[in-house]
């Protein structure tokens, strides 16, 4: 067998997102705010972004309120279609899995910024009676480490994971009642509920790349702040923790906060709905990411 | 007594009485037909130069002149250099809250207010964060509305998004000042034909950019619409509406035939969430797409700016008295009425019991919609109060209703009849803050009525401070 020695710049892939919208009657000029690039994390570097954008617009990279790379986007020419693309290339370095121990729950250190904000209601993630109903159903308990776990962990056995079964604009309200949704909507119901519970709870939109032979995609997780200022990832949709597959673009109170692409046009026709289109590519043979794998977890767990 | 005198050459058997603290008030027992007069002619002159204010008609929105009554309430010029200190202070204050959250918000690790009223609320726009955000003067003009109960000055409300009213008081001494220039030669009130000057000098101080500086107005439909027009006309500025301007986040600029002009500074007279529909509300149609990109990072100026809105929701105001002492280190002057949370029951039982002593008002209310007088409240309006509070219990808040002063005015026959008031003070903060000397008094329709409110139908006198 060859000697492999594990390289520095981890896994690489390639993701690229399409975005492409059509107007009926030309716009005349758009305004936009895009949030596609991938967020630096630990074990996760960016090692290129591009902005691609048709027809020619005139850009600024920009960093959002709650620290997301934002790109405004200005276009002047009139134009029947706006196509936006992102190609970014991340290396991961394998993560040894989650810290198991509780977050430690403390009223007035979370009382301070930022987290703070992140235990209010906001936009899409009303306060509701229907969250109250629902973690007494899970008998969850407040401010309490392993009900939330729990919580990540059984929300998808009471709710149907349908694609087309939702919209990006269904309320928490409709998700609940219907149980029913998807990534978006199950990030939306634990946010819900770890809000209730106690804890700060943040939305990320971002990717999963592929293990295996599998595709990777688009996806929403959750990130629970902890007093000592760190957030930890969980996936709902998954039933898991987060870990060195999930690669985070942008975190905010909800979906409202991250969308990939927000913008006004002038134009005498409403838009119809974008083209989207999220291809993501090992750059690696396989074989050679699950040794570089291998060695990385023997290497961190010797330190 | 100077002002005495004065009185008695233009209204015969005039008295000015003394009330509690250095307030006087106009009054005559005689003269009847001639108050008639006078307020006949000053409602034609308001005709006349179209002084309008827009209300509500049947849904819609009518342009009619403001009711105006023409005997002036009068300050001396004691109380009232009091109260250009105690508003200096209070303006300050808010000022200091502004950048405070949106930067380290300092009063929160404080635990002075709680974190609901800066990352809660509806009016903390995360698009504003910035640099500009951060700078001194984000007011650039606050409307301050006070009341007199029992011979004290005490606030009401703090309007930092559009306080508006400046023009409505310079027509109503306009108005004196044509039609009886003798009562204001007599008691000569210090002038406040500086006001525009002023506001044009704050906004040139806050920006040196090559550029122009212009009045962004929603449009006619708006109820301020005179306001509008004959401000930028006295600032010698051009009115635009949003279609005019364009914005990226390199500036922001007029759009004419000839090619684009550079616009360094925007007098706006849009309630700010709708100022720019990426940044504010995204159902917005009158708004100019990145205009907050273009304010944060310094490219225009923006008067006032939209991060005002944070310090004037009503739920803050029961925390700016600590505002003042936290910022300023000082006591504050003005007193304010006590505000009540109804978001507990048990809390709102226990003033529902008084009913009649509150007044209720909703946390994100103008123009006096939606308030609520216990005493006068039919069993409808005390339904949909209810309602409210339960669909939304932070959504109103009470404060013991308090008989404020009342004015007299001069009835239809010409005899007088003594109805509420209140006085909206204007502050323009250039390097320091200045007072408008008077400010606009408000009266409210009738004697039975406890609003003063423009759009609830009230009207406005002049406010003379003696120099």
């Amino acid at each position: 067998m060859a000697s492999f020695s594990p390289d520095p710049t981890g896994l690489r892939y390639e993701i690229v997102h399409h975005n492409i919208h059509h107007y009926e009657s030309a716009a005349a000029r758009s305004r936009n705010e895009v949030r596609l690039q991938p967020l630096p994390r630990k074990g996760i570097e960016l090692e290129s972004f591009r902005l691609e954008v048709t027809p020619a617009a005139e850009m600024d990279a920009q960093v959002d309120h709650f620290g997301n790379p934002t790109w405004l986007v200005s276009v002047e020419a009139p134009h029947e279609e706006f196509r936006v693309t992102a190609r970014s290339q991340v290396s991961i370095l394998p993560q040894d899995g989650f810290p198991t121990a509780a977050i430690p729950w403390d009223a007035g250190e979370l009382m301070r910024m930022p987290a703070v904000e992140f235990q209010l209601p906001s936009p899409r993630v009303p306060e509701l009676t229907a969250i109250t109903t629902l973690a007494a159903e899970m008998k969850l308990v407040a401010n309490d480490w392993e009900s939330l776990l729990r919580a990540n962990h059984d929300l998808r056995l009471d709710f149907n994971y349908s694609p087309g079964s939702t919209e990006v604009s269904s309320t928490l309200e409709e998700i609940l009642e219907r149980r029913v949704g998807v990534c978006q909507d199950f990030a939306h119901v634990l946010i819900a509920l770890a809000r209730h519970l106690g804890w700060p709870a943040r939305y990320v939109s971002g990717y999963v790349v592929p293990e295996a032979e599998s595709e990777g995609n688009s996806h929403a997780w959750v990130e629970i702040g902890s007093a000592d200022g760190s957030w930890l990832g969980l996936d709902p949709t998954h039933r898991s923790e987060t870990g060195d597959w999930h690669v985070a673009v942008a975190v905010g109170r909800d979906y409202s906060d991250v969308s990939p692409l927000r913008g006004v046009f002038m134009s005498a026709s409403p838009g119809s709905p974008p083209e989207v289109s999220v291809r993501i590519t090992a750059l690696d043979a396989f074989e050679l990411r699950k040794q570089l794998h291998a060695t990385q977890l023997r290497l961190q767990n010797q330190q | 007594m100077q002002s005495a005198d004065a009185m008695a050459q233009v209204l015969p058997n005039a008295a000015v009485i003394p009330i509690r603290g250095g307030i006087r008030t106009s009054l005559t027992s005689a003269g009847a037909a001639q108050r008639r007069r006078l307020a006949d002619d000053t409602t034609a002159w308001f005709a006349r130069n179209e002084v309008h204010f827009g209300v509500s008609v049947d849904g819609q929105l009518v342009q009619r002149p403001i009711p105006y009554d023409p005997l002036p309430r009068i300050v001396d010029s004691a109380a009232w250099s009091w109260l250009e200190r105690a508003l200096a202070q209070r303006v300050m204050a808010l000022d200091e809250f502004i950048r405070d959250a949106y930067g380290e918000a300092r009063i929160l690790r404080a635990g002075i207010v709680p974190p609901q009223l800066i990352y809660g609320s509806t009016s903390w726009f995360r698009s504003c964060r910035g640099p500009a955000a951060l700078r001194p003067g984000q007011v650039t003009i606050a409307g301050i509305d006070l009341v007199r109960v029992d011979g004290r000055w005490l606030v009401l409300e703090d309007n930092l998004r559009v306080p508006s009213g400046a023009s409505y008081a310079l027509a109503s001494r306009r108005a004196l000042a044509d039609l009886a220039p003798e009562m204001l030669a007599g008691l000569r009130p210090r002038a406040l034909g500086e006001y525009p000057r002023r506001l044009a000098a704050a906004l040139e101080q806050r920006s040196s950019q090559e550029g122009l500086t212009v009045l962004l107005t929603p449009g006619p439909a708006n109820a301020a619409y005179y306001e509008h027009c004959e401000l930028a006309r006295l600032m010698g500025i051009p009115v635009v509406m949003a279609a005019d301007l364009v914005a990226s986040h390199r500036g922001v600029w007029l759009r004419r035939d000839g090619g684009n002009v550079p616009v360094a500074r925007i007098y706006h007279r849009y309630s700010p969430e709708y100022l720019d529909p990426l940044g504010g509300r995204d159902d917005s149609l009158i708004g100019i797409p990145f205009l907050f990109a273009a304010w944060r990072q310094g490219k225009v100026v923006l008067a006032n700016a939209p991060t005002c809105g944070v310090a004037d929701d009503k739920r803050l105001f029961p925390f700016v008295p600590s505002l003042i002492r936290y910022y300023l280190g000082e006591q504050p002057m003005l007193e304010q009425p006590l505000t009540i949370e109804l978001d507990s029951l048990a809390r709102r039982r226990e003033v529902f019991a008084r009913f009649d002593d509150f007044v209720y008002k909703p946390v994100n209310g103008s123009g006096g919609k939606g308030i609520v007088f216990g005493p006068i409240a039919n069993s409808e309006e005390r339904a949909a109060l209810s309602a409210a509070l339960d669909k939304a219990p932070g959504s109103m808040v009470a404060q013991p209703l308090l008989e404020i002063e009342r004015l007299p005015c001069v009835a239809a026959a010409g005899d007088l009849e003594w109805r509420r008031c209140d006085l909206r003070a204007f502050v323009v903060v250039d390097v320091d803050p200045w007072v408008m000397p008077g400010g606009l008094t408000r009266v409210a329709p009738g004697t039975d009525d406890w609003l003063v409110n423009s759009s609830a139908g009230g009207g406005v006198k002049d406010t003379w401070v003696e120099s």
